[in-house]
């Protein structure tokens, strides 16, 4: 919940009450105990931008004054021996719900010296915190502290504006010092500023864009807890999203594999993808529908995420199916400047970025890029990867805008998979590759253009939309054996065996429109008030794609073809919601979500018949069209019993669009439908604990999964998941930090394809657990960040830890059988010293041996021999031990 | 209530609530990794022949053998009632091969079958020679070669005519490769009765030859020609004799399979 969405009619705040002994103009955020800290406004940018994608937050309501944290203990400055500048020392200090210091950056400095002193005196300050009635709040306030040479090197505040008692140096508050009443205007602003005052608080309510989290499986996830443990990459920082799970399997230029909360995504089937407004999902391609490669990330530029599990909000589209995760791109105010970064790390690995944040702009504008190189961890794994976002917010006033670009570039090999049996007979090591040119043939080429423009508009009384538009490029090209030596031709007559090297080719050019417009809040006598929106979002997807087998050892030879179509989709959707409190205690969002979807099919193999009928009785191709409409709602209750406790239960159904290759002409219902249901309840405690918990329903009429011998995604029939999940920060200290995440889901098939002549003995039958996903993920991340040096050299010395855990249970495979479970801890140390930070970190600190994915199938890796025809158990090895040590420098 | 106070119970309520969370987690995880519908299982394999005595053919010649040798292998159990081509995936495998005493009739222990736990209704197995994908000649198996790069050898005499012969016979049995290339040549029938569920107390395949039918594809004058008989005779396996005895190795009278 932000500052000020429980105010339907905000008013100027008055101008009046800056008698605290905060310092100066005071930018000040005030966050619900588990929201971000809205984001300062730009310097001469009245309008805050948006937020991100929206910060958590209710029906706005009555008007509730906000008082801002007052200085209750403070630490004198001790003035650096050896200078004499004297003035101001300018700081945000980040003020939590107890009172607590815990960023203080400084803004406006006057001596590298006297800045650092400023800094860690000012850290050991203490505040009353910002509260909202009685409800403590966190806050974000600016801080100026005066300094002078020795004679008046004490600290103290000067003389406030309207009656405001001074601060002592080092002392509590003279008793008849009040604190300021802030309130929100309709920007979200409450000040006053006279250029004799020394004490202002300037609120800057950045109220929700609009409410995000609907259910109790939604969450909102702060850079905080994002770079609370070591990553490897940026799309790393995921992980701690609850009962997420990803893994790299098919090297650096593939996408990763996610699952989440009983789902196996794949590459991205389930779960809908947003990065700074952009789509990633990618619709019917090749290597399975709502491929997102998230491989352009750079995790220092995430700024958050917010987390939709299950379906509840209208705004989730195509692939929302376990949920959406949006990604919003920012550098904030500490990291802004020119930071370099470069690296090296176990096998052969150097990574280098750069992120270019200019001080003066706001948060949301930055450009970054990143290159990053592998020689691998085992054989067949090398690999380089390039990619660059910039990101421009600009504009003053109700209306803003944004324009954003990414592009990145990839491609690597890959080992593919291993038989465990021949890793256990030692035919073959767990990290290699088969000795076959058809297996070293792996790899992976990745290639992408996205770019967006985007106008947001935040209007008074909590009116607000946005539109954009958005263009994308996308190829994709992959050589993949998952099955050795089992393919014959089905256009060749007499030729088979000549390695299943699967090619996969996918070409994908975007161009989409989104738009919403939230009404300002209206009152309806005793009914209560609440707001409306309407939104659309539309794109036009026209993408080409091919799969054949290709001979590794002959130059790539095609000998077969199985695949080569052009597909053109259009997805037009359009949304509305109504978010109505009837009162104090109870909340309602009514939401639905219509989407009409069409696709084109030209399968130019269409209705070929393999070797059995003559060719020249028709020419190959299949040429259709399906159009549907997928409505759906999209609610949630929520009963707030306690002023601490939130009940929430919602329901939802969305959809996933097709494999297209997959429909047949004049298709009604070209998409799978999920019902989703979620009931939960959040805990709003001040600090040290966030806690939720949830438990949900899922029903997905019709689900896919891997099939080895094609290499792509293929019906299953319809699943349920029935599962839990449980989300916890805690922050005990202000340099201490853990996340805890726990789902449980237990899953099933109910309708599995059929025995079938050719596959007498299905891999999956009713009532069996879908295969490939964690019945228990756990996830853990901890951070600790402390000032070892108060003074050394220039500046002080700052250490800082990070731990990551991931505990995966057993996931079930075909035939009923189970993979292994996965451990995984991270770590890493660091120091900060002013501009630079060094930074060792370790992954998979307990170096084992673990599978990133497992499949059983059947596979022949013995071309000499006479073939294996039992399902076997194949892993794509996940990374050992490995270390990286990283320096960084902020200009 | 205070904030103070609520703040306690909350806290309380939480530990409480956290605590039981956490303990159903627990027993919803352990109950999740429950027994898998089929198991990894290995069975005996165990072949048995069988002393023929003398084989009387359709045309009065008599056979007695003092060898009957065939190399065994690669041997598939599968799932569904036909096997060939619609045994991509299978129950279980021996993919070793070894020569197998065909006048034996006691148990000859050869390896052991790998797979799952599971229906199977079919079998398929080569003679030692066993065609692949991945190769235009067929995969010779060290069993065959053990018997000069064939799939059977016979010795034995042969009485035609009140001649008496010693003869050898050798047989090559192979997929053709422009039949099913990659597929085992030796299938059971959709007529052949082989419904059993390999359970984890199935110990045993017993695989049971019986040479006689295969014998009676021959007659004497391949033995001996225009009734002219030698005192021995060489019957090698590009010949029309031998090729009938390998037809009827693959298409008539097959072996018995028995799980126990």
């Amino acid at each position: 919940m932000s500052c000020f969405d429980r105010s339907p009619r905000p008013k100027a705040a008055p101008r009046t009450a800056r008698a605290s002994r905060l310092l100066v103009p005071a930018l000040v955020c005030l966050g619900a105990p588990h929201a971000a800290f809205a984001q300062p406004a730009p310097e001469g940018d009245s309008a805050a931008p948006p937020s991100a994608e929206g910060a958590e937050g209710a029906l706005p309501s009555a008007p509730v004054s906000v008082t801002p944290p007052e200085v209750i203990e403070e630490v004198p400055v001790v003035y650096p021996e050896g200078t004499d500048a004297s003035g101001e020392v300018t700081l945000v200090v980040v003020v939590d719900e107890a009172g607590t210091v815990r960023e203080a950056i400084v803004s406006a400095g006057l001596d590298p010296e006297i800045d650092a002193a400023v800094v860690s005196a000012v850290r050991q300050w203490k505040f009353s915190p910002a509260r909202r009635g009685e409800e403590a709040l966190a806050a974000r306030v600016r801080v100026v502290v005066p300094v002078a040479p020795p004679v008046l090197a004490e600290v103290r505040a000067k003389q406030p504006a309207h009656g405001g008692a001074p601060i002592a140096a080092g002392g509590a508050p003279p008793p008849d010092a009040k604190p300021p009443e802030v309130g929100a205007d309709s920007h979200g602003e409450a000040d006053g500023e006279t250029e004799d005052t020394h004490l202002e608080v300037t609120v800057h309510g950045e109220r929700a864009e609009r409410t995000i989290r609907r259910s109790a499986s939604d969450y909102a996830l702060h850079r905080e807890v994002l770079e609370a443990a070591p990553h490897e990459e940026g799309a790393d920082v995921l992980r701690v999203v609850p009962g997420l799970t990803t893994f790299r399997t098919e090297g650096l230029a593939s996408a990763h594999s996610y699952s989440l909360r009983g789902f196996d995504s794949e590459h991205g089937q389930d779960i809908e993808f947003v990065v700074g407004g952009l789509p990633i999902n990618l619709p019917s391609h090749i290597h399975g529908q709502g491929y997102s490669d998230l491989g352009f990330l750079i995790g220092d530029v995430v700024d958050e995420l917010v987390v939709n599990e299950g379906v509840s909000d209208p705004r989730q589209g195509d692939f929302a199916v376990a949920g959406t995760i949006r990604a919003s791109l920012g550098v904030d105010e500490e990291h802004r400047g020119l930071t370099l970064r470069g690296g090296y790390g176990s096998f052969a690995t150097p990574r280098a970025s750069v992120i270019w944040a200019p001080k003066e702009a706001a948060r949301e504008s930055f450009g970054a890029a990143q290159f990053t190189s592998t020689g691998g961890y085992g054989e067949n794994r090398d690999g380089t990867s390039a990619s660059g976002i910039v990101q421009h917010r600009f504009g003053e006033g109700k209306v803003t805008y944004r324009v954003i670009g990414l592009v990145h570039g990839a491609r690597a090999a890959s080992a593919g998979v291993v038989r465990q049996d021949d890793i256990d007979s030692s035919r073959v090591c767990y990290h290699c590759v088969y000795p076959y040119p058809t297996a070293e043939a792996q790899s992976t080429l990745a290639q992408r253009f996205l770019s967006g423009f985007f106008a947001d508009y935040r209007g008074p009384e909590h009116a607000s939309g946005n539109v954009g538009v958005y263009v994308g490029y996308d190829h994709y090209r992959s050589q993949a054996n998952y099955t050795g030596f089992l393919e014959t031709s089905r256009e060749l007559p007499g030729v088979s065996g000549r390695g299943d090297l699967i090619e996969q080719a996918n070409d994908t050019t975007t161009f989409g429109i989104t738009g919403r417009y939230r009404t300002e809040a209206f009152e309806a006598g005793k009914l209560g008030h609440g707001t409306l929106e309407v939104g659309l979002d539309g794109r036009v997807d026209a993408i080409g794609q091919s799969q054949n087998l290709l001979d590794a050892s002959v130059r790539n030879q095609t000998w077969d073809r199985r695949v080569d179509a052009g597909v053109t989709a259009v997805d037009t959707a359009l949304f509305g919601d109504v978010d109505w409190e009837f009162s104090e205690l109870v909340q309602l969002r009514l939401g639905l979500r219509g989407a009409v979807l069409s696709y084109d099919v030209d399968d130019r193999l269409g209705n070929f018949a393999p070797l059995t009928r003559p060719q020249d009785q028709y020419i190959d191709g299949y040429r259709r069209s399906a159009l549907g409409v997928a409505i759906g709602p999209r609610t949630s209750l929520e009963v707030r019993p306690l002023s601490w406790l939130r009940l929430l239960a919602a329901y939802g159904e969305g959809y996933r669009s097709p494999q297209a290759r997959t429909l047949e002409d004049g298709e009604s219902a070209p998409f799978a439908k999920v019902r989703s249901a979620d009931v939960g309840a959040r805990f709003l405690l001040s600090n040290p604990l966030e806690l939720s918990v949830s438990g949900y329903y899922t029903h997905l009429s019709d689900d896919v999964a891997f099939h080895p011998s094609e290499g792509r995604l293929e019906s299953i029939g319809a699943t349920q998941r029935l599962g839990a999940a449980l989300h916890a920060v805690l922050r005990p200290t202000d340099w201490l930090l853990g996340s805890l995440s726990v789902t449980y889901v237990a899953t099933a098939m109910l309708e599995p394809p059929p025995p079938t002549a050719a596959e007498p003995e299905p891999p999956f039958s009713e009532g069996q657990p879908i295969p490939y996903v964690s019945p228990l993920v756990v996830r853990f991340d901890a951070s600790a960040l402390r000032t070892f040096v108060e003074k050394a050299g220039a500046y002080p010395l700052r250490g800082r830890a990070g731990l990551g855990f991931s505990f995966l249970a057993p996931r079930p495979l075909p035939y009923g059988e189970s993979g292994q479970p996965i451990p995984l801890l991270d770590a890493s140390l660091g120091l900060l010293w002013g501009p630079f930070d060094l930074t060792a970190s370790g992954f998979n600190l307990l170096d084992l041996d673990y599978a990133a994915r497992d499949y059983l199938f059947v596979s022949n890796w013995q071309p000499d021999a006479p073939p294996s025809r039992v399902p076997a158990r194949h892993i794509a090895a996940g990374s050992p031990l490995s270390v990286f040590v990283a320096l960084g420098v902020r200009l | 209530m205070n904030s103070a106070t609520r703040s306690s119970a909350a806290k309380k309520l939480l530990g409480g609530a956290s605590a039981a969370l956490l303990a159903a987690l627990g027993v919803l995880a352990v109950s999740g990794c429950g027994e898998a519908p089929q198991s990894e299982h290995t069975l005996q394999l165990v072949v048995r022949g069988g002393e023929p005595g003398v084989v009387v053919l359709a045309d009065g010649s008599e056979i007695t053998l003092t060898r009957a040798q065939a190399a065994f292998g690669p041997l598939y159990l599968c799932p569904g009632t036909t096997a060939g081509e619609a045994c991509d995936a299978a129950r279980l495998e021996w993919r070793q091969s070894a020569v197998v005493d065909l006048l034996n009739d006691a148990d000859q222990p050869l390896g052991e079958l790998t797979g799952v736990t599971g229906s199977v209704h079919s079998w398929m197995f080569d003679y030692g020679i066993t065609s692949l994908l991945t190769e235009e000649q067929p995969f010779v198996s060290p069993a065959a070669k053990e018997l000069g790069d064939v799939s059977l050898v016979l010795e034995g005499t042969v009485l035609v005519s009140g001649s008496a012969t010693s003869f050898s016979l050798e047989v090559l049995v192979q997929q053709g490769a422009e039949v099913e290339r990659g597929v085992q040549v030796v299938r059971k029938s959709s007529t052949d009765d082989f419904d059993h569920e390999v359970t984890l107390e199935t110990e045993e395949l017993l695989v049971k030859f019986d040479v006689r039918p295969w014998l009676l594809a021959l007659d004497g004058s391949d033995f001996c020609p225009e009734n002219a008989c030698e005192s021995e005779v060489s019957i090698a396996a590009d010949s029309p004799a031998a090729e009938r005895v390998a037809q009827a190795m693959v298409a008539g009278v097959r072996p018995d399979f028995t799980l126990r």
